[in-house]
């Protein structure tokens, strides 16, 4: 992932809120995305995406088919119904997260 | 870039030296051949190949480490899904067939009690069944095994383990059975272990009976995934 610290733990809510906006995605589509939608500013990388996939699939979160694309299998993953509800209750945990911060870096210095 | 056949044959080599599994394989090998698709071709196959495995995979380093947490995982998947077959076998309606075949069981086992022979090929069956199982599973995913090794082309799955977990697990289990029934069959037992005899084994070979019907539902969701 992004050498950003802030970013560990959100790992799996990124994946939920993708999957839950497309009906199924694979792994490098899902880089991609993150790149896209944060223009350049997040990258899944140091092998972070597989073994948090892997872990959404075994939790029961993620479902996964594979297809036959150009000749070669490609494993598409997506939503559970457990992991539908999982994805909204993460979002809004993180939402609810960003939104202390924010008022805490609001908070103005006390006036000396 | 568009990989040539040449480099995709030298991609699935070369992955093939450095992972384990099947599963890993066929995901790692459509990244990196779907990532070389968005490189400009001014840049060289290799010197792609290795930026992909760095910055996506941490390096080749990194893919053990990876291979073994998706090792776990997917262990760890498999024991959950078995206790909730084993759950759903004690609810309705399956419950009922359970019921059924108990006291189908018991009226078996008292009809042959002390025929140690039926008793020993009904143990001998028990452990067959597992290995069975389990070779009819690698003949279906087309592996070439030999003394428990992988040869030539194929790859192991990322769920042998489970499999061999689930193989083994009952164990315990069928040399209860056995060791009961002997107790029994050699009339060295107690009044009171005579008479809970037909009981005991019942209950034993329910619980296997359960155990196997749900080791054979896992078999069964390996084969479910879709290839379309």
């Amino acid at each position: 992932m992004s050498t950003n610290p802030l970013l560990k733990g959100t790992l799996h809510t990124i994946i939920l809120k993708l999957l839950e906006g497309n009906n199924r995605m694979y792994g490098y589509e899902i880089t991609q995305k993150v790149k896209e939608a944060s223009e350049g500013g997040i990258m899944l990388t140091e092998g972070a995406l597989y073994p948090a996939l892997h872990k959404l699939q075994a939790e029961g979160l993620l479902k996964a088919t594979v297809e036959i694309v150009d000749g070669r299998a490609r494993k598409y993953y997506q939503l559970t119904g457990h992991g539908g509800k999982e994805a909204t209750d993460k979002i809004n945990e993180a939402q609810a997260f960003i939104d202390q911060l924010q008022n805490i870096l609001n908070i103005k210095p006390a006036v000396k | 870039m568009k990989p040539t056949a040449d480099q995709q044959f030298f991609l699935g080599e070369y992955l093939r030296e450095y992972l384990a599994y099947r599963e890993t394989y066929a995901e790692f090998y459509d990244h990196i051949l779907t990532a070389l698709e968005g490189y400009p071709e001014n840049i060289s196959f290799y010197t792609a190949l290795n930026n992909i495995i760095e910055e996506d995979f941490g390096g080749l380093g990194n893919i053990p480490v990876i291979e073994a947490r998706y090792q776990q995982e997917t262990l760890v998947e498999m024991k959950k899904r078995y206790w909730n077959y084993l759950m759903e076998c004690l609810k309705f309606p399956s419950i009922s067939i359970f019921i059924i075949s108990s006291i189908i069981i018991y009226w078996f086992v008292k009809q042959a009690w002390f025929n140690f022979s039926l008793f020993f090929w009904i143990a001998i069956a028990m452990s067959l069944f597992q290995s069975i199982l389990n070779n009819i599973r690698y003949i279906r995913l087309g592996y070439i095994v030999c003394f428990g090794y992988v040869f030539g082309n194929s790859k192991r799955s990322v769920k042998d383990t489970g499999f061999t977990w689930l193989k083994y697990s009952i164990v315990p289990l069928i040399i209860l059975f056995a060791a009961f029934q002997h107790i029994f069959a050699n009339d060295i037992s107690t009044d009171w272990f005579k008479k809970a005899g037909p009981i005991v084994l019942t209950m034993i070979f329910t619980a296997y009976t359960i155990h196997a019907a749900a080791y054979y539902k896992i078999y069964r969701d390996e084969f479910k995934i879709s290839i379309v």
